[in-house]
């Protein structure tokens, strides 16, 4: 790698990292969190404490392994909890990939005869091959009864995600409420305007990122970085973009239309939220 | 224009990719545990489910070159998230590659499709995307027809954002510019009931998240696999696509 495309890249990584998490407006809660401030945040699994939320995904995934644990012994086979692999918790991405290969279940089932096999598979998952595509030959997880271990663990515990998932559209409606805010809109107006002050030319920030992108593509055509002048000029942009989320209230826009929209979607569907909060405080949960 | 990578690259990145592959076909037919990596920097509250083929006969697909359709597409799941490279050249510094630098929480299937679909949901993915390549004939890995050939992402016909998904995946892997997939059959379509695939797909029908099912190039052709094998250079465009599809959250 050339010194020029080195120092061009780390240009615009220096300005990317500087605007990275405060330059685009259909931000998560997480990562431009209303806090408290949002009735939502009092319902675990949205986002709005995102460290508590993993803790607790992780003691579900526990339990529902240890349940399915039992299940299988019962029906006469082994099988070990096996949850997943968090990478940060290993020093480096191989050995993260090494422990999620020492599953000891996959050896145990390797040495199986392909009819025992079967029957293990129907044990742990309601049917003979849980690797088919075939929607028809998988258990709909969404049924009150089968899926054999796996399927019974998963009802039992559905988790601090189970309410995000029965409220897929009215989530998505609201994502799209607080992109079309007419203050968010108003804060993008203004960005933009402070852009064109700057010289750029971008009606949001999202305008910009997709610029980038689309550069890196066409560069990739001719197999050589883009030119020197214009990676400058996106780091120069990216720089300006973080001055002018704060100039315009870009971001303090989004939030505002965020808790207010986050209101309206609690009450709308405060029978569900409420019904998951009970659940979620009555489960007692192993400590990983 | 097809580009083409210098050698002393190519060296390069054989031996970080070696581990990668070893992992990957070690336990193919067989589960193992989801890795769950997290963004580097603040997470933009979006969470990511790749789930690469997990097919039992992978390597007896008409993979050509002795390829394994798993191992391809669990490297596209790898790199998407972990990979860092710039036209040519790795490059650590670079804040545009993969879905980590891009403020996602990634979670890569290992398991078995039924796991896949129980994880996803219980994880509360946004979006779920299933990594695979395509097959037609065996045994003509020397065709050169590209029109017969290319990227087809398919979602679920009922899906409020599956179409768009699916169009932006389309879109930044296979039709946009620079080093996209080399057929140039590109298309999305609906499940079930379009010919493109003949079964219903499990991960689109059961899924809670936003779904499209990738079938990136086809796997039949030596040119296929050449460009699915380079998957540490075109995955970024996983990333971008979700960037696209989600709205660049940061």
């Amino acid at each position: 790698m050339s010194k020029t495309f080195r120092l061009t890249l780390l240009l615009i990584a220096a300005a990317g990292l500087l605007v990275a998490g405060q330059a685009a407006t259909a931000q998560s809660a997480s990562a431009q969190s209303p806090g408290a401030a949002s009735p939502l945040a009092a319902y675990p699994g949205f986002g709005h404490h995102p460290q508590a939320d993993d803790a607790r995904f992780e003691r579900e995934e526990l339990a529902r392994e240890r349940l399915i644990e039992r299940c299988m012994a019962d029906a006469g086979f082994e099988y070990q909890s096996a949850p997943s692999i968090d990478a940060d918790d290993y020093p480096d991405l191989a050995s993260a990939l090494a422990a999620a290969q020492n599953d000891p279940n996959e050896l145990y089932v390797a040495a199986l005869d392909p009819a025992e096999r079967e029957r293990y598979f129907v044990a742990l998952y309601g049917v003979p091959d849980p690797y088919s595509e075939n929607a028809d030959n998988l258990h709909d997880p969404a049924s009150p009864v089968g899926g054999g271990c796996s399927g019974e663990a998963f009802r039992a515990i559905p988790g601090v995600y189970a309410a995000k998932n029965a409220l897929r559209d009215e989530l998505a409606a609201l994502e799209r409420a607080v992109r079309t805010d007419a203050r968010v809109l108003a804060a993008e107006e203004r960005w933009s305007a402070c852009m064109a002050a700057r010289g750029h030319a971008y009606g949001t920030p999202r305008d910009l990122h997709a610029e980038i992108d689309e550069t890196l593509a066409q560069a990739e055509t001719f197999g050589r970085p883009p030119a020197p002048a214009i990676a400058r000029e996106h780091g120069r942009a990216l720089a300006d973009a973080r001055v002018c989320d704060g100039q315009a209230g870009l971001r303090s826009a989004v939030v505002t239309a965020r808790i207010e929209h986050e209101a309206a979607f609690v009450d709308a569907n405060r029978a569900v939220l409420d019904a998951h909060l009970e659940r979620l405080e009555s489960e007692a949960l192993p400590n990983r | 224009m097809r580009r083409t990578r210098p050698r002393t690259w190519r060296l390069a990145m054989v031996a970080s990719l070696a581990l990668v592959v070893l992992a990957a076909t070690a336990g193919a037919a067989y589960a193992a545990d989801d890795l769950i990596y997290d963004p580097y920097g603040t997470w933009n509250g979006k969470r990511i489910y790749l789930s690469p083929a997990r097919h039992s006969d992978t390597g007896s697909r008409g993979e050509c070159g002795g390829a394994s359709e798993n191992t391809l597409a669990y490297n596209v799941a790898y790199y998407a998230t972990n990979g860092s490279y710039y036209a040519d050249q790795y490059d650590p510094y670079s804040s545009y590659r993969n879905l980590r630098a891009r403020g996602y929480k990634v979670r890569i299937g290992r398991g078995t499709v039924s796991s896949a679909i129980s994880n996803s949901n219980a994880w509360g993915a946004d979006l779920h995307i299933p990594l695979h390549s395509n097959a037609d004939v065996s045994g003509q890995c020397s065709r050169t027809t590209a029109s017969r050939f290319g990227t087809v992402v398919i979602y679920w016909y009922t899906s409020g954002g599956g179409p768009d998904l699916a169009s932006d995946l389309l879109y930044t892997v296979g039709t946009v510019s620079g080093y996209i997939s080399p057929g140039t059959n590109d298309y999305t379509c609906y499940n079930p009931g379009h010919p493109c695939t003949t079964i219903t797909l499990g991960e689109l029908r059961y899924t809670s998240a936003v779904a499209a099912y990738m079938e990136s190039e086809f796997h039949t052709w030596t040119t296929g696999v050449n460009w699915l094998s380079d998957s540490w250079v075109w995955a970024w465009r996983i990333g971008w696509a979700v960037d696209l599809h989600l709205g660049y959250p940061r």
